[in-house]
């Protein structure tokens, strides 16, 4: 009996863990599937109909809706129902099935850009991706509030999905309707301009139609031009008296023609808002290795305004409330004042390196004053000059320096000089350093790298335009560690010494006793002959062809070590001289800024 | 057998019933409970010292640094910036950037909070706790609080004012926000109360005294007041208040800038935050070593804060500029030059005072003493004629923004300057919003200046958004309306 009890005992308790284990195992489990609650881009605005239910069903009419379901990294900008339905009606039309699929898919390919580009991205000009239709968004700040293609307004932005980010908009946005020719054609504005693109043939250059083929490097374009209001203050009231102005040979459709080149020059290829015009600092044009130079001061742009050959020609300013104007295939901009191609002469350009403007900034007060080393907080102080790594230890060893007690064992013109540690084999130094050189008048110029010797330093190659179309490398090594006797002329007093050295491709370069300076100085002049006089040499590097008159790049590697030290490269001047100029020795230069010596009368 | 048991069982009860005491009374074994807290006025008074000491701990004088510099034109970003401190300076800020991060401020101001709030009971608890000592405690943590949130509410505008401490999860209520007249209501409120409460010093001594600078003083308190007077535009009392700091005849010029009166330690401080024998200052790292993300603006310093002495005499400079308070690379040298640094944090010199007296003069129509002012400060920190604009003392306009010009060379550094703009900016309904515009115009990266412009513009722009994260915890917050779009 007892034992039967047991049993049932064991029975009852087995039956009640079974059937509970059935009870519970009938609920399904709920595991979690998806990594994140967020919602993709198509999902959100199914969310929030109430301000996107006309976009949604634009997004599913033209079959975009699983593509923005999906992951990837899309920025949508969204127009809500009130602006979808004011677009419906500027258009003329009733509702959305007035649409074609395709026109719809337009529509969508024009408001999503494939990458995340969040409001902190904006900046006064496009988006540096296309929209998916292949043409840019332009971005700017109206009231404080962001606008895209200066027409409509951010109303919320930032909102993040699951597969990017929505910016909601109050306007639809639509394509410019015309090109850049039509731009400029149809505008009265720019009438006489527009006649002399007709003229030409820049007309059809700027023309384009969506949906034509078009080469790539040609799709988008440039175009910076007068009113007629500013070409009229120069005399020029119509088109005629501008071919009367300037075409010399009648056939303006010739790219011999100056009005050819004076058009050409006011167009470039590539869509370059004014944000990326003051980036670049230059505008290549149509006009064959024509260039204009830009510079942003304060909040103004300033076309082709530089100091040339120590003289400042003020240049032409553009104005910004006609500018970034967007066109099918490009931009457009206006100027102020009237510009054109400067027919400059070939000008020797004594650059002394310590004296680039940009650095001049930098050093503040320590030019002619103290010294300054050339890189600092990890970045170099001006950007007119760069080093091939800036974290190498000895870093901080370059540096300017300046003397202004007058000497004559290593005097520096204008008393200042850069104090380098370049090696060719030192994971210590830095192995290069590049400057970007004043304008240079395009032609053919000898290049003598000025420097005081010192006798641990390296041999270093010079090239001009690094990795540029242009890149030419210069043939002689310049070896730091000589001095002028290197030339083979020993007796540096010898009347013909100065001719026989040229012939060997080196020279004097710092002021030397019996010079002639309208000022009469006689302190800090080199001997004639002596020690102290070969130590400030000045080397032939070789002859480069400069192809545009602009600013360029020039860099001295070190390519043999004798003994890698610090600051062994005392980098002084470069000097640019015309290949047939027949004066390559004078002027010469002194410590004292500004005091030029030439050949004795 | 049965009595073993009995015994036994008496022994295990009483061993049990012991033991229990200890069981079930849970203290903390390394601090202090509230209930044993606010007992005594030494309670009291450390916590008051506690007080300061989350002032000087770090955060809280950066967050003061950068709500006060970033946005101005005197101090720059290195490589080793943020992203955050870079989009602050390029005026593109959200609500997400950290720049808007006020914790460090609001734990500080809540443990005034406490202070205020607990310190009545241990001034019932303790005869011996004076009702001089009691005042001094609770009017220097209304005095810190008020303070802290006058940074608050020129960087926020509208922000929670609460005014009761949080020490336990039930306190957390919210206190919905007020309007920035309403914070700076409270303010003054709070300000004139500790001006009542607060003595003149803490130590009787006439010479530098790091108790007396360390801690707040009356001085002190009418110096928070007359800042608090010049961002009203009540001139006339600005004028009252530093008077009365001046009569005190307890603070006064060294003569030319020397490291000295940064390190603490001169009679030119009234208020600073002490780092001396205590925590170091946080400031070096982030401005002083060579991979610190920020660096004096060297190239606006030296062009247009302290050009040279052109066309008169080259070798003289202000004591005040490059190669005595800021390198010639950017190390802001007001804040240390060595590894640890124990430089003060300085809140308020007699120098701030002069000046914000000079200005108050100058807006009361009294401009031949303002300039008499600038001319003292000037001969004795040996200012050089090229920041001289030489005017009359009847071209008040041209005082007022001599005085400015004069606040950059005198401050730099010392998180005013975007305060300074800010107020110049925003005086008489925003008549001088240009200053803000050639700020921006300076400052800004070329490719989002003009954007920066435009924005600059909307003057609600001018405060910073409340942090995504605080508007999340808080549902009551209202999000500046200049970051909603």
């Amino acid at each position: 009996m007892k034992r039967n009890f047991r049993k049932q005992y064991w029975l009852i308790g087995t039956w009640f863990v079974l059937s509970v284990a059935l009870i519970f195992s009938c609920q399904k489990e709920k595991y979690r599937i998806s990594t994140s609650d967020e919602v993709n881009i198509t999902g959100y605005l199914e969310a929030h109909e109430t301000d996107y239910s006309l976009l949604t069903e634009i997004l599913y009419r033209s079959k975009t809706a699983g593509y923005l379901g999906a992951y990837g990294t899309y920025t949508l900008f969204a127009p809500n129902n009130e602006s979808i339905n004011a677009w419906i009606k500027d258009n003329g039309k009733t509702g959305l099935n007035d649409f074609t699929d395709a026109q719809l898919l337009d529509f969508v390919k024009y408001h999503v850009v494939r990458d995340t580009v969040g409001s902190t991205r904006f900046t006064d000009g496009k988006i540096k991706t296309a929209s998916l239709l292949g043409e840019y968004l332009y971005t700017d700040v109206q009231n404080g509030i962001y606008r895209i293609n200066k027409s409509a307004k951010i109303i919320r932005s930032n909102i993040s999905c699951g597969n990017g980010i929505i910016h909601s908009i109050n306007k639809v946005l639509v394509p410019p309707a015309q090109s850049l020719a039509e731009l400029i054609g149809n505008n009265p504005r720019y009438s006489i301009f527009a006649e002399a693109l007709k003229e030409t043939g820049f007309y059809d250059t700027l023309y384009y139609q969506r949906g034509v083929a078009v080469a790539d490097a040609k799709r988008f374009q440039t175009a910076i031009v007068e009113s007629d209001s500013v070409l009229q203050l120069q005399g020029i009231k119509s088109y005629a008296d501008m071919k009367a102005a300037y075409s010399q040979t009648g056939d303006v459709k010739s790219h011999k023609d100056s009005l050819w080149l004076y058009v050409a020059y006011h167009l470039s290829n590539d869509i370059k808002f004014l944000e990326d015009i003051v980036a670049a600092n230059t505008i290549y044009t149509l006009a064959p290795k024509e260039i204009i130079s830009t510079k942003l001061l304060g909040a103004q742009i300033l076309l082709n305004d530089d100091v040339f050959n120590g003289v400042h020609e003020a240049g032409a300013e553009i104005n910004r409330s006609q500018s970034d104007v967007l066109a099918s295939n490009g931009v457009l901009h206006e100027a102020k004042q009237p510009f054109k191609i400067k027919v400059r002469q070939q000008v020797p350009v004594y650059f002394d390196i310590a004296t680039s403007p940009e650095l001049v900034n930098a050093l503040g007060s320590a030019y002619f004053n103290s010294s300054k080393a050339l890189v600092a907080n990890g970045a170099t102080i001006a950007n007119s000059f760069a080093f091939n790594s800036l974290t190498v230890s000895t870093i901080g060893t370059n540096g300017y320096y300046y003397y202004k007690a007058l000497e004559t064992k290593r005097p520096y013109a204008n008393g200042d000089l850069l104090s380098l540690s370049l090696c060719a084999n030192n994971s210590a130094r830095a192995k290069w350093i590049e400057f970007k050189t004043p304008y240079l008048v395009k032609g053919r110029y000898k290049v003598w790298i000025c420097y005081a010797q010192h006798g641990d330093a390296p041999e270093i190659q010079a090239t001009f335009n690094p990795g540029k179309g242009d890149e030419q490398i210069l043939p002689n090594t310049i070896i730091l560690n000589q001095s002028l006797t290197a030339s083979g002329v020993s007796d540096l007093a010898n009347a013909n010494a100065d001719n026989l050295m040229l012939a060997q491709g080196y020279k004097r370069y710092m002021a030397t006793v019996g010079d002639y300076n309208a000022n009469n100085i006689t302190g800090g002049l080199k001997a004639k002959s002596g020690s102290e006089a070969p130590l400030n040499v000045g080397r032939l590097a070789g002859i480069i062809n400069v192809e545009t008159t602009d600013r360029h790049v020039i860099r001295f590697e070190a390519i043999k070590d004798k003994k890698c030290g610090s600051n062994t490269v005392y980098l002084d001047m470069i000097q640019f001289i015309p290949a047939d100029d027949l004066e390559q020795n004078y002027p010469r230069f002194h410590q004292i800024s500004g005091e030029l010596f030439y050949r004795p009368k | 057998m049965k009595r073993t048991i009995l015994w036994s069982l008496v022994a295990a009860g009483s061993i049990l019933l012991n033991s229990c005491n200890k069981w079930l009374d849970l203290q903390p074994q390394d601090g202090i409970t509230r209930a044993e807290f606010w007992k005594t006025k030494e309670d009291v008074h450390a916590a008051l010292i506690g007080i300061y000491s989350s002032l000087n701990s770090g955060p809280v004088e950066q967050q003061l640094f950068t709500w006060g510099e970033l946005r101005a034109d005197l101090v720059g970003l290195t490589s080793y910036a943020t992203d955050d401190n870079r989009l602050v300076k390029n005026y593109n800020i959200l609500s997400t950037n950290v720049i808007a991060d006020w914790s460090a401020i609001y734990t500080a101001i809540n443990n005034c909070n406490l202070l205020i709030d607990y310190a009545g009971q241990a001034k019932q608890a303790d005869p011996t706790f004076t009702e001089a000592e009691y005042n001094t405690d609770l009017g220097e943590a209304l005095a810190v609080r008020s303070f802290l949130y006058f940074y608050l509410v020129r960087t926020f505008r509208d922000i929670p004012l609460k005014l009761k401490g949080t020490s336990k999860d039930t306190d957390i209520v919210s206190v919905g926000q007020s309007t920035g007249d309403e914070v700076l209501k409270q303010i003054e409120k709070d300000l004139l109360q500790a001006l009542d409460w607060i003595p003149e010093y803490h130590v009787n001594t006439s010479g530098y005294n790091a108790t007396n600078t360390g801690r707040v003083t009356r001085p002190a308190v009418r110096a928070m007041l007359a800042d608090v007077y010049l961002w009203l535009e009540q001139y006339d009392k600005v004028e009252e208040q530093t008077t009365k700091i001046l009569e005190t005849g307890r603070y006064s010029l060294i003569g030319a800038a020397l490291p000295e009166i940064f390190d603490g330690g001169t009679m030119e401080t009234i208020w600073e935050l002490s780092h001396k024998n205590s925590s170091e200052n946080p400031m070096y790292n982030i401005g002083v070593t060579a991979r610190r993300p920020f660096t004096a603006n060297v190239d606006i310093l030296n062009n247009e804060i302290f050009p040279s002495n052109e066309g008169t005499d080259i070798d003289l400079f202000d004591s005040r500029g490059e190669g005595i308070l800021y390198g010639m690379s950017g190390d802001l040298r007001k804040y240390g030059t060595e590894s640890p640094d124990y430089y003060n944090f300085q809140l308020y010199r007699v120098s701030d005072v002069m000046l914000m007296r000079a200005e108050a003069l100058a807006e009361l129509g009294r401009g031949t003493e303002a300039l008499a002012l600038l001319e003292d400060l000037r001969t004795k920190r040996k200012a050089i004629r090229a920041t001289d604009p030489n005017i009359e003392a009847t071209d008040l306009e041209g005082i007022i923004l001599f005085v400015f010009a004069e606040r950059a060379r005198e401050l730099t550094f010392e998180g005013k300057r975007w305060f300074d703009l800010l107020r110049l900016a925003k005086k008489d309904n925003y008549a001088n919003i240009n200053v803000l515009v050639d700020l921006v115009t300076k400052v800004v990266d070329a490719n989002v200046r003009q954007s920066a412009i435009n924005k600059v513009r909307d003057v609600d722009s001018h405060y910073l958004p409340i942090l995504e994260t605080e508007l999340f915890k808080d549902k009551q917050l209202k999000q500046n309306p200049f970051y909603l779009k």
